[in-house]
């Protein structure tokens, strides 16, 4: 099925591409809320996202752009981090991760868990990018500094009653067999007994080489964590400051993306599938302003833009099709603006996508655009495991 | 590994395990006498998978004295890779004991043995109780 589905997207694609390489405005996905504002407001695509999970860590990866750029203002540094992570948390557990609020029966005790919907605003990440480009769409081609950062949450985030039950069952059979385990197995004691440290830490070690027992439980509870909720609402902001000259510096472009989404789980089939395989409902609103926008008579202003629109898709596994409209609205842009636009996109694997659209685009002259193209995650930092 | 003094008579001892991780935990704690082959006892567990061991009596202070305190948490990570290991990394316990006549011990330095996929982590502190 993959094989065929990629055979037929890769016949597909090659038109694509030469449709794409003339028509350089037309962007997939501009109009979701962004994982990274910040690079989605400054039509940035970096190569490299530094991912620094200490403070220290950030400090050091910008400290050292400037340093690289001969202590001048970098030529491209990008990085994205959730502070929730930088931070020590007293409550830390797989509940407070999974969105689990644990609730107490009259004698105080543990009795069930209920959801906490708010519980997506502590991951809430940020990014920012230093980058020298051409933003401002006069006829002068010279690059400016520009400093972008953004910042993405998910306000409210529900999933069905049944979810959670399931959840917190898995859970709990997790704890049951590991318990299990521990009480079972001669490791503790042998542990114990074992007057050399290094000795101890090498029982440890070969213990675990085994097979784990618990750890396909563990895949299954990740699984679940990361089902789509029925109901999300997203809101991400950007800003953007332009470098005019060596000192002075110009506000250039603010935006904000909010989206209310649900996506209903179906099954085909195999009642597991329906983990895998929904309709997406999706309604959005992005506002920006440009202080360097070119309107439709060609002249370089300020304006404000504000798109209203939506998208229904099935998503099957790795597999998406879908459509999508939204009207624009502002001073200087026509009362016809749409975009209308149908959307293709199969995940290939865990970084790369072939992504497709057809149809017609806010700024498209003759109606009609299709596009092609690949997306991978070869960007990121890479970690490496410790030799073996 | 740390000494507790626990001294002696029929009062309880008390120990408090505190996980501090988001991945999946489970913990155990025996006690038991190194110079002999008597099977050890265990004293507490975790009652879900926070891995905590909610605060307990262990024993009385005659029957810990000169035995050694083990506890051992097992803990399976959730994530890709660099999640797993950032998780690996970050994670800590603490270990509290209670009712000893030095007042309580509270440490946080856990032996941590962490598998090469960074899939599982298992923690391990040992407590020799003196009189």
């Amino acid at each position: 099925m993959k094989k065929t589905i990629c055979a037929l997207l890769s016949l597909a694609i090659l038109p694509g591409i030469f449709a794409q390489s003339v028509n350089n405005n037309v962007e997939l996905k501009q109009l979701e809320v962004p994982n990274s504002p910040a690079f989605t407001l400054a039509d940035f695509t970096p190569s490299l996202i530094q991912t620094p999970n200490t403070p220290k860590k950030f400090i050091l990866g910008v400290a050292q752009s400037f340093a690289d750029a001969g202590n001048a203002f970098p030529k491209n540094y990008s990085a994205e981090f959730t502070p929730y992570w930088w931070l020590k948390h007293s409550d830390a557990s797989v509940y407070s991760l999974a969105g689990l609020k644990p609730q107490t029966n009259n004698a105080g005790n543990p009795s069930a868990f209920k959801q906490d919907p708010f519980h997506g605003l502590k991951f809430t990440g940020i990014s920012i990018a230093f980058l020298n480009k051409d933003l401002i769409p006069d006829t002068i081609k010279a690059e400016q500094k520009m400093f972008s950062v953004g910042v993405r949450t998910t306000v409210i985030k529900l999933h069905p009653k049944k979810y959670y039950n399931a959840l917190a069952a898995k859970i709990s059979l997790w704890h049951d067999m590991a318990l299990s385990e521990l009480m079972t197995s001669p490791l503790l004691a042998q542990v114990a007994r074992e007057p050399d440290t290094a000795k101890k830490r090498k029982l440890m070690e070969n213990f675990l080489l085994k097979p784990s027992s618990t750890y396909k439980v563990a895949e299954e509870i990740n699984e679940i964590i990361l089902q789509k909720p029925i109901f999300s609402w997203d809101v991400a902001s950007a800003f953007i400051a332009y470098g005019i000259g060596d000192t002075a510096w110009r506000k250039g472009r603010f935006g904000v993306w909010t989206n209310l989404s649900s996506f209903l789980p179906i099954a085909l089939g195999d009642e597991t599938e329906a983990r895998k395989n929904y309709i997406n409902l999706n309604f959005g609103v992005r506002f920006v302003s440009d202080n360097y926008f070119k309107d439709n008579k060609g002249q370089v202003r300020k304006a404000n833009v504000v798109d209203v629109g939506g998208k229904i898709a099935l998503e099957l596994k790795g597999l998406t099709i879908g459509y999508e409209y939204f009207n624009r609205n502002g001073k200087g842009v026509a009362a016809n603006e749409t975009r209308s636009i149908g959307i293709i996109s199969y995940q290939i694997s865990d970084n790369l996508y072939i992504n497709g659209g057809f149809g017609k685009n806010f700024t498209s002259n003759d109606k009609l655009i299709s596009l092609l193209g690949l997306k991978w995650g070869l960007g990121r930092e890479t970690i490496s495991l410790p030799n073996q | 590994m740390s000494n507790y003094r626990v001294g002696s008579g029929s009062s309880q001892i008390t120990l408090e395990v505190d996980i501090n991780t988001f991945g999946l935990a489970a913990s155990r704690a025996i006690v038991l006498n190194i110079l002999s082959n008597d099977p050890e006892t265990t004293v507490g567990h975790s009652l879900n998978a926070t891995g905590d061991i909610p605060r307990k009596d262990i024993g009385s202070r005659d029957f810990l004295v000169g035995k050694r305190l083990s506890i051992m948490t097992k803990i399976d990570l959730l994530g890709s890779l660099a999640e797993r290991k950032k998780e690996a990394e970050r994670l800590t316990a603490k270990y509290i004991l209670h009712q000893g006549p030095d007042g309580p011990l509270s440490v946080s330095d856990p032996m941590k043995v962490i598998a090469k996929d960074f899939k599982t982590v298992i923690l391990y502190r040992e407590f020799d109780l003196t009189l």
